[in-house]
Protein backbone atom coordinates (compact mmCIF):
# COMPACT_ATOMS: atom_id res chain seq x y z
CA UNK A 1 0.00 0.00 0.00
CA UNK A 2 1.55 3.34 -1.21
CA UNK A 3 0.63 6.49 0.01
CA UNK A 4 1.90 9.68 -2.96
CA UNK A 5 3.10 12.97 -1.87
CA UNK A 6 3.46 15.82 -4.02
CA UNK A 7 4.55 18.81 -3.23
CA UNK A 8 4.13 22.29 -5.42
CA UNK A 9 4.60 25.51 -4.69
CA UNK A 10 0.81 27.99 -5.74
CA UNK A 11 2.01 31.51 -4.81
CA UNK A 12 2.76 31.53 -0.92
CA UNK A 13 0.98 28.37 -0.44
CA UNK A 14 2.49 24.61 -0.57
CA UNK A 15 0.12 22.50 -1.94
CA UNK A 16 0.62 18.95 -0.95
CA UNK A 17 -1.19 16.31 -3.54
CA UNK A 18 -1.88 13.10 -2.02
CA UNK A 19 -2.85 10.14 -3.42
CA UNK A 20 -3.96 6.41 -1.95
CA UNK A 21 -5.12 5.62 1.27
CA UNK A 22 -4.28 7.45 4.47
CA UNK A 23 -4.43 4.93 7.11
CA UNK A 24 -2.35 4.26 10.66
CA UNK A 25 -0.04 2.52 8.20
CA UNK A 26 0.78 5.50 5.64
CA UNK A 27 -0.32 8.62 8.03
CA UNK A 28 3.15 8.85 9.44
CA UNK A 29 4.58 9.27 5.89
CA UNK A 30 2.06 12.57 5.27
CA UNK A 31 2.88 13.59 8.75
CA UNK A 32 6.75 14.03 8.50
CA UNK A 33 6.26 15.90 4.98
CA UNK A 34 3.42 18.47 7.10
CA UNK A 35 6.10 18.72 10.05
CA UNK A 36 9.28 19.05 7.23
CA UNK A 37 7.27 21.78 4.90
CA UNK A 38 6.46 23.83 8.69
CA UNK A 39 10.15 23.65 10.42
CA UNK A 40 11.62 24.90 6.33
CA UNK A 41 9.32 28.04 7.16
CA UNK A 42 5.89 26.79 5.11
CA UNK A 43 3.26 28.07 6.90
CA UNK A 44 0.20 28.10 4.17
CA UNK A 45 -0.29 24.92 3.61
CA UNK A 46 -2.81 23.24 1.03
CA UNK A 47 -3.77 19.93 0.86
CA UNK A 48 -5.11 18.07 -1.90
CA UNK A 49 -7.52 14.98 -1.22
CA UNK A 50 -9.04 14.53 -4.52
CA UNK A 51 -6.79 11.61 -5.23
CA UNK A 52 -7.23 10.04 -2.07
CA UNK A 53 -8.88 6.93 -1.58
CA UNK A 54 -9.55 6.23 2.09
CA UNK A 55 -8.98 7.94 5.09
CA UNK A 56 -9.20 6.94 8.61
CA UNK A 57 -8.84 8.82 12.17
CA UNK A 58 -4.73 8.53 12.06
CA UNK A 59 -5.21 10.81 8.98
CA UNK A 60 -7.30 13.03 10.57
CA UNK A 61 -5.12 13.12 13.06
CA UNK A 62 -2.15 14.53 10.89
CA UNK A 63 -4.09 17.11 9.49
CA UNK A 64 -5.10 18.42 13.23
CA UNK A 65 -1.47 18.32 14.07
CA UNK A 66 -0.75 20.17 10.80
CA UNK A 67 -3.14 22.58 11.31
CA UNK A 68 -2.18 23.37 14.67
CA UNK A 69 1.71 23.43 13.63
CA UNK A 70 0.79 25.95 11.33
CA UNK A 71 -1.44 27.86 13.10
CA UNK A 72 1.19 28.31 16.16
CA UNK A 73 3.10 30.51 13.36
CA UNK A 74 0.04 32.42 11.61
CA UNK A 75 -0.32 30.40 8.75
CA UNK A 76 -3.32 27.97 6.74
CA UNK A 77 -4.15 25.16 6.32
CA UNK A 78 -7.11 24.55 3.95
CA UNK A 79 -7.92 21.19 2.08
CA UNK A 80 -9.21 20.49 -1.38
CA UNK A 81 -11.95 17.74 -1.52
CA UNK A 82 -15.31 16.74 -3.04
CA UNK A 83 -15.75 13.24 -2.94
CA UNK A 84 -18.50 12.25 -0.53
CA UNK A 85 -17.15 9.58 1.04
CA UNK A 86 -14.43 11.66 2.14
CA UNK A 87 -16.39 14.88 2.81
CA UNK A 88 -18.17 11.91 5.22
CA UNK A 89 -15.54 11.59 7.42
CA UNK A 90 -14.95 15.19 8.11
CA UNK A 91 -18.77 15.90 9.18
CA UNK A 92 -18.64 13.09 11.35
CA UNK A 93 -15.91 13.94 13.57
CA UNK A 94 -17.24 17.67 13.33
CA UNK A 95 -13.70 18.86 11.24
CA UNK A 96 -15.70 20.35 8.85
CA UNK A 97 -16.09 23.14 11.35
CA UNK A 98 -12.41 22.98 11.80
CA UNK A 99 -10.77 22.68 7.94
CA UNK A 100 -11.74 25.42 5.34
CA UNK A 101 -12.87 22.60 2.44
CA UNK A 102 -12.78 23.90 -0.76
CA UNK A 103 -13.63 22.27 -4.36
CA UNK A 104 -10.36 23.08 -6.64
CA UNK A 105 -6.72 23.80 -5.55
CA UNK A 106 -7.40 27.39 -7.24
CA UNK A 107 -10.22 28.21 -4.80
CA UNK A 108 -8.05 26.86 -1.72
CA UNK A 109 -4.98 29.14 -2.83
CA UNK A 110 -7.20 32.15 -3.75
CA UNK A 111 -7.55 33.42 -0.26
CA UNK B 1 -24.32 -18.82 9.35
CA UNK B 2 -20.93 -18.69 7.65
CA UNK B 3 -18.21 -17.73 9.66
CA UNK B 4 -14.82 -16.43 8.57
CA UNK B 5 -11.53 -15.93 11.30
CA UNK B 6 -9.06 -13.99 10.09
CA UNK B 7 -6.00 -13.13 12.40
CA UNK B 8 -3.28 -10.60 11.91
CA UNK B 9 -0.01 -9.37 13.36
CA UNK B 10 -0.47 -6.14 15.61
CA UNK B 11 1.33 -3.94 13.09
CA UNK B 12 -0.38 -1.21 11.35
CA UNK B 13 0.63 -2.71 7.73
CA UNK B 14 -1.59 -5.49 8.33
CA UNK B 15 -4.11 -3.52 9.10
CA UNK B 16 -5.16 -2.64 5.18
CA UNK B 17 -4.94 -6.58 4.40
CA UNK B 18 -8.24 -6.96 6.92
CA UNK B 19 -10.20 -3.80 5.09
CA UNK B 20 -9.42 -5.55 2.10
CA UNK B 21 -10.46 -9.12 3.10
CA UNK B 22 -13.74 -7.43 4.93
CA UNK B 23 -14.69 -5.62 1.90
CA UNK B 24 -14.91 -8.22 -0.10
CA UNK B 25 -16.85 -10.43 2.37
CA UNK B 26 -19.15 -7.29 2.59
CA UNK B 27 -19.78 -7.49 -1.21
CA UNK B 28 -20.15 -10.98 -1.15
CA UNK B 29 -23.57 -10.89 1.02
CA UNK B 30 -24.91 -7.66 -1.12
CA UNK B 31 -23.79 -4.78 0.38
CA UNK B 32 -23.68 -1.58 -1.36
CA UNK B 33 -20.94 0.20 -2.38
CA UNK B 34 -21.51 2.92 0.29
CA UNK B 35 -22.09 0.54 3.29
CA UNK B 36 -19.27 -1.21 1.56
CA UNK B 37 -17.17 2.16 2.57
CA UNK B 38 -18.50 2.44 5.41
CA UNK B 39 -17.57 -1.22 6.71
CA UNK B 40 -14.19 -0.42 5.53
CA UNK B 41 -13.99 2.61 7.45
CA UNK B 42 -15.24 1.03 10.85
CA UNK B 43 -13.13 -2.30 10.42
CA UNK B 44 -10.58 -0.13 9.20
CA UNK B 45 -10.78 1.93 12.89
CA UNK B 46 -11.70 -1.19 15.63
CA UNK B 47 -8.24 -2.80 13.37
CA UNK B 48 -5.96 0.50 14.03
CA UNK B 49 -8.02 0.75 17.95
CA UNK B 50 -6.69 -2.81 18.67
CA UNK B 51 -2.88 -2.38 16.83
CA UNK B 52 -2.22 1.23 18.65
CA UNK B 53 -3.28 -0.68 22.02
CA UNK B 54 -0.91 -3.42 21.07
CA UNK B 55 2.33 -1.87 19.79
CA UNK B 56 3.56 -0.50 23.03
CA UNK B 57 2.51 -3.30 25.36
CA UNK B 58 2.39 -6.95 23.03
CA UNK B 59 3.18 -6.58 20.00
CA UNK B 60 3.74 -10.21 19.51
CA UNK B 61 0.07 -10.46 20.34
CA UNK B 62 -2.07 -11.36 17.15
CA UNK B 63 -5.44 -9.34 16.68
CA UNK B 64 -8.07 -11.27 15.73
CA UNK B 65 -10.91 -10.64 13.82
CA UNK B 66 -13.97 -12.66 13.41
CA UNK B 67 -17.21 -11.94 10.47
CA UNK B 68 -20.19 -13.82 11.01
CA UNK B 69 -23.00 -13.66 8.54
CA UNK B 70 -26.31 -14.53 10.16
CA UNK B 71 -30.02 -14.25 8.07
CA UNK B 72 -30.64 -10.85 8.92
CA UNK B 73 -27.40 -9.09 9.77
CA UNK B 74 -23.55 -9.30 9.90
CA UNK B 75 -21.67 -9.54 13.35
CA UNK B 76 -17.65 -8.21 13.78
CA UNK B 77 -15.68 -8.87 15.98
CA UNK B 78 -12.12 -7.52 16.22
CA UNK B 79 -10.18 -7.84 19.29
CA UNK B 80 -6.62 -7.74 20.65
CA UNK B 81 -4.29 -7.79 23.33
CA UNK B 82 -3.24 -4.27 24.33
CA UNK B 83 -3.98 -2.23 26.55
CA UNK B 84 -7.70 -0.51 26.93
CA UNK B 85 -8.35 2.27 24.80
CA UNK B 86 -11.05 4.34 25.63
CA UNK B 87 -9.20 6.01 27.80
CA UNK B 88 -6.79 8.97 27.80
CA UNK B 89 -3.91 9.22 25.42
CA UNK B 90 -0.22 11.06 26.03
CA UNK B 91 1.07 10.86 22.87
CA UNK B 92 2.58 14.07 21.46
CA UNK B 93 -0.06 16.95 21.44
CA UNK B 94 -2.79 14.05 23.11
CA UNK B 95 -2.54 12.40 19.47
CA UNK B 96 -3.96 9.16 21.48
CA UNK B 97 -6.77 10.61 22.84
CA UNK B 98 -7.86 13.28 20.09
CA UNK B 99 -7.27 10.12 17.51
CA UNK B 100 -9.32 7.74 19.82
CA UNK B 101 -12.29 10.58 19.87
CA UNK B 102 -12.89 10.87 16.52
CA UNK B 103 -12.57 6.55 15.87
CA UNK B 104 -15.15 6.18 18.03
CA UNK B 105 -17.00 8.80 16.74
CA UNK B 106 -16.74 7.04 13.68
CA UNK B 107 -17.03 3.47 14.33
CA UNK B 108 -20.45 4.50 15.99
CA UNK B 109 -21.61 6.52 12.96
CA UNK B 110 -20.83 4.15 10.41
CA UNK B 111 -22.27 0.89 11.66
CA UNK B 112 -25.80 -0.25 13.15
CA UNK B 113 -24.03 -1.45 16.21
CA UNK B 114 -20.77 -0.37 17.86
CA UNK B 115 -19.83 -2.25 21.29
CA UNK B 116 -16.34 -1.47 22.78
CA UNK B 117 -15.49 -3.26 26.03
CA UNK B 118 -12.86 -5.19 27.93
CA UNK B 119 -12.33 -8.54 27.28
CA UNK B 120 -11.92 -11.18 30.07
CA UNK B 121 -8.81 -12.46 28.88
CA UNK B 122 -7.36 -8.98 28.72
CA UNK B 123 -7.24 -6.23 25.80
CA UNK B 124 -10.32 -5.05 24.41
CA UNK B 125 -13.20 -6.15 21.86
CA UNK B 126 -15.47 -4.27 19.37
CA UNK B 127 -18.38 -5.51 18.19
CA UNK B 128 -19.76 -3.71 14.89
CA UNK B 129 -22.94 -5.22 13.53
CA UNK B 130 -24.73 -4.30 10.23
CA UNK B 131 -28.26 -5.38 9.46
CA UNK B 132 -28.88 -6.72 5.83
Amino acid sequence: MELGIDVSKVDSHAVVTVAGEIDVYTAPKLREKLIELVSEGTYDVVVDLEKVDFLDSTGLGVLVGALKRVKAHDGSLALVCTQDKILKIFKITGLTKVFPIHSSVDEATAG
Amino acid sequence: MTQVEIEIPSRSVFVGVVRLALASLARSVGLSEESVDDLKIAVGEACANAVIAAEETSPETPVSVNWKQEPERVVIEIGGRGRPYAQDGDGPEGDFAARMRMSLDLLESLVDSCEVAARPEGGMCARLVINL
